[in-house]
């Protein structure tokens, strides 16, 4: 069987592409924020995807809500958890030993998945939300995936507002640059990495909310492995600490992704979506060998 | 006419924006002691750590024993024979005084297993005087014995070139004198040239036979040490005049 | 070097003979034995590097499942020929696979990324669990999504009994066997030159750079010599459950038991993993009891606690406790 990709449709990919893009982008500014501003890694990271997905889930089928709004919720969720997270553990694990950090995030994740398997048990959930769809060069897109996108660039869009015109945000970045003269200066530098962090985990669920604009079924406890692999990927493209490096690197995956999986259904080689997330790792691979600091520097 | 030990080219090393080295030339001979001296920021501590490896340099070439070593990692260094000391010490803190030194010991071409670096380290222990801390910890040694840590970790592996960076400074006069003499003694026993860093050259000076001037990165003079104190560069700098 | 240097390691074979022996002379206990043992060795395969660099490794998951993979082929390849191999030829040629399969995917990951930061290791190792179960499932590879079985090959070769006994008993032993090569590896890293440099590394590493040691090259080292245990690790599990299926072999399960264990008997030190799988063995088998199935879910948040509260493990605070003396060269 022959199969005709037509110039239209590459395009179609690759502006789907971005969409998707500004969609992961999203979901991976919480790790970079974290790392860059308290330099810890967020090893557990998808598991709070997972249960931003899960948030909206029930917000739709308990409460009716559309996943535009349960993303609100979601991010109070995941702001209140990040404020507890560094008040009870992170705080006193903060000057220590990198290997303490890693595993205690690590554990996290696997907390908040064993967590979900308790309570709403391992079989996957979903919704449909049809809202009509879009055409775009002759191919019809669903409305809620660009809406999705378009969600996901405006709340990058207000992060950055955020960080760069108000005060506290002037302050979280103070303490990147220079946490001891940013101390000296009367900023309290615990209070900032205990609101970067809620910020961080806060934006994570939340896009994870949203995820269920792209995504409508396939909610199940382990279902964050693979955002967390995607986060990683994008993450160390971008650059680790650089939360806006990591948001255009997310573009650049997302039309890496749909490129990929266009390419390889073609090509008949395996199966498409186990092949792009092995390349996905071999990405992760590819750029620390060649330039660890990210495409983009700070 | 003594063998060339250390040459350094051309070297230049900038750190966003800021010229840290300037061109910088400089040939250190086996045997010989010198003092690389200069006010605060001068690029002293950044010619130790280009002569150590620690980060690549925007220009120039390092050579030693005539050896190509500009792209060395800092190990391999140590390895051939440069070994440094710390401003600000850095012991192991959770090792003991011992094994700290063994590490110094142990790592360098002429010392071939630990036996030989543990009876090593019990000889420069010993020499420096703190052989009866030698089984405490690293991070309960005080300020001065710390600093004593770190010469005793620079001379074990009887290196051939010994980088002091700083090593007399916050000590009282008296003990100045003891550490010097202590140094001076282990040079020329072991034919070691050393480079002693520092910033308050006064202290030093009887007991090199050079004295490199550093300003902004560059050499500004290169000679015996009574000559460069009394040079006129040297006065308008260290008392201000010249200040671009 | 008598007797008395090499206490530490005395006590802990001491030990492990004689949970052995409990497993040979009480049949009841073959199960839970055996089980504990898979995790004890593979906590000191952790420990051996983890604990040496302090450098952690999340993808030990990876390469044990590449040795079960890897294992597992040799066999079935070794067994489809007409004249099949005397059973321990058969068995070498697997654990000789296993190890080397995880040796190239440890050099490979291991170059790239441990020259760089903790962080970016953790990620590369993270990674590694999602990248190979989906290489295996997307190319299909070793029987792809729908998994490898061995089982018939292994009665068809040879007849049932040696099959039970293969299965249950050899499959034990090996396991015990690469446990104390790992425990043997660990004690002579530390007795060694290498040990003083890891030493240094683990305290501040760039000024261990600079004091001579080859800070790349000894974690590198050391990733290497663990991975390839984990994989022969990998190969005695196949060989125990003649099968293997790409959603059970990649849980992620057992990388936590791993790590609770070790962080729970004491990073870095020979005898900690045996005692902490001990302490772990029976906590587990309460929990089991009281409330089947939910480990993971007690077993996370307890992880976290234990690194605020108890980073140093039962060793590490024994150690601490009983300063210099008899205990804590009992104890390295």
């Amino acid at each position: 069987m022959i199969i005709l990709v037509t110039a239209e449709y590459i395009i179609f990919t690759t502006i789907t592409g971005v969409l998707l893009g500004t969609f992961y982008g999203l979901a991976t500014i919480g790790l970079s924020f974290t790392f860059g501003i308290l330099r810890i890694l967020n090893s557990g990271h998808g598991s709070l995807v997972m249960i931003g997905a899960y948030i909206s889930y029930w917000s739709f089928a308990l409460l009716g809500l559309p996943p535009l709004i349960s993303a609100f919720l979601a991010f109070a969720i995941g702001f209140l958890i990040g404020l507890i997270l560094y008040h009870g553990l992170i705080s006193r694990v903060l000057g220590g030993p990198e290997l303490i950090s890693l595993v205690l995030m690590f554990a996290f994740g696997i907390f908040l998945q064993e967590v979900a398997k308790f309570s709403w048990g391992a079989s996957p959930r979903g919704f449909t939300l049809s809202l009509g769809s879009v055409n775009i060069f002759g191919y019809e897109y669903p409305l809620t995936r660009v809406i999705g996108g378009v969600v996901s660039a405006v709340v990058v869009l207000v992060l950055y507002v955020f960080l760069f015109r108000t005060k506290s945000g002037n302050a979280i970045r103070s303490v990147v640059e220079d946490p001891e003269g940013a101390s000296l200066c009367g900023v309290n530098v615990s209070r900032v990495y205990a609101l970067s962090l809620a910020i961080a985990l806060g934006l994570t669920v939340a896009s994870g909310a949203l995820s269920t604009l792209f995504v409508s079924g396939g909610i199940e406890p382990y279902m964050g492995d693979l955002y967390t692999t995607r986060a990683f990927a994008i993450a160390v493209l971008g650059g680790l600490t650089s939360p806006f490096g990591s948001f255009l690197a997310g573009l650049l995956f997302g039309i890496f992704e749909n490129l990929s999986y266009m390419t390889l259904s073609l090509a008949n080689v395996g199966n498409p979506f186990s092949m792009t997330r092995f390349l996905t790792f071999a990405m992760i691979l590819l750029v620390l060998l060649v330039r660890p600091q990210g495409l983009l520097k700070r | 006419m003594s063998k060339e030990l250390l040459r350094l080219e051309k070297v230049s090393k900038n750190f966003g924006g800021i010229k840290a080295l300037n061109n910088v030339n400089l040939i250190v001979s086996e045997g010989e002691k010198l003092a690389v001296i200069g006010p605060n920021g001068a690029g002293k501590t950044t010619l130790f750590n280009a002569i150590s490896g620690v980060f690549p340099l925007d220009s120039g070439r390092i050579f030693y024993l005539g050896k190509d070593i500009t792209r060395l990692p800092p190990f391999k260094r140590k390895y051939l024979g440069i070994s440094r000391s710390f401003q600000i010490p850095r012991p192991f803190a959770g090792m003991t005084v011992l094994d700290n030194v063994v590490v110094g010991a142990l790592f360098s071409k002429d010392i071939k297993n630990i036996k030989e670096a543990k009876d090593r380290a019990d000889e420069i222990l010993a020499l420096v005087g703190l052989y009866s801390k030698k089984d405490e910890l690293a991070v309960n040694l005080t300020s001065p014995e710390k600093k004593l840590l770190e010469l005793a970790r620079a001379l074990a592996p009887k290196p051939k070139l010994l980088l002091l960076d700083e090593i007399v400074a916050g000590i009282p006069p008296a003990e100045v004198d003891k550490i010097m003499s202590l140094v001076v003694k282990v040079s020329e026993q072991e034919n070691i040239s050393v480079v002693a860093l520092v910033e308050h050259v006064m202290r030093v000076l009887k007991y090199v036979e050079r004295a490199v001037f550093l300003h902004e990165g560059r050499v500004m003079m290169d000679d015996a040490p009574d000559k460069v104190l009394n040079s006129e560069i040297v006065r308008d700098i260290y008392l201000g005049k010249v200040y671009e | 070097m008598g007797i008395r240097t090499h206490r530490s390691l005395l006590l802990l074979l001491a030990l492990s003979v004689v949970l052995l022996f409990i497993r040979t002379v009480i049949p009841e206990t073959r199960q839970i034995v055996s089980i504990l043992f898979f995790y004890i060795a593979l906590s000191e395969v952790f420990n051996l590097f983890t604990g040496l660099t302090l450098y952690v490794c999340f993808g030990y998951v990876a390469f044990v499942a590449l040795g079960m993979y890897g294992g597992g082929a040799t066999i079935k390849y070794l067994l489809s020929s007409p004249n099949p191999q005397p059973l321990w030829v058969v068995f070498v040629c697997s654990f000789a696979v296993a190890g080397i399969l995880a040796l190239i995917l440890a050099l490979i990951v291991g170059w790239i990324s441990i020259r760089l930061k903790g962080a970016y290791f953790a990620i590369a190792t993270i990674g590694l669990n999602e990248g190979l179960k989906n290489l295996i499932e997307g190319t299909g590879i070793w029987g792809g999504s729908s998994g490898l079985i061995i089982a018939n090959d292994l009665i068809r070769a040879y007849n049932y009994e040696t099959f039970i006994f293969v299965t249950t008993d050899l499959a034990d032993y090996l396991i015990f066997t690469v446990y104390i090569i790992t425990v043997m590896c660990i004690y002579l890293v530390t007795k060694s030159r290498l040990g003083y440099g890891l030493a240094a590394l683990r305290e501040d590493e760039e000024a261990a750079n600079v004091m001579g040691v080859n800070v790349v090259g000894y974690k590198l080292v050391v990733f290497v010599i663990s991975a390839t245990l984990a994989g022969m690790l990998g190969a005695g599990k196949m060989i125990k459950d003649v099968a293997i299926y790409p959603p059970q072999a990649f849980a992620i399960s057992y990388t936590v038991e791993a790590i609770v264990i070790s962080m729970l008997g004491g990073l870095g030190t020979v005898t900690g993993p045996i005692i902490g799988g001990l302490a772990y063995g029976v906590l587990k088998y309460m929990l089991t009891v009281s409330f089947p199935g939910l480990q993971l879910l007690a077993l996370a948040p307890a992880l976290m606690v234990m690194c605020v509260v108890f980073p140093y493990g039962i060793v590490g605070w024994l150690k601490r406790r009983f300063k210099g003396g008899v205990i804590e060269s009992l104890l390295t």
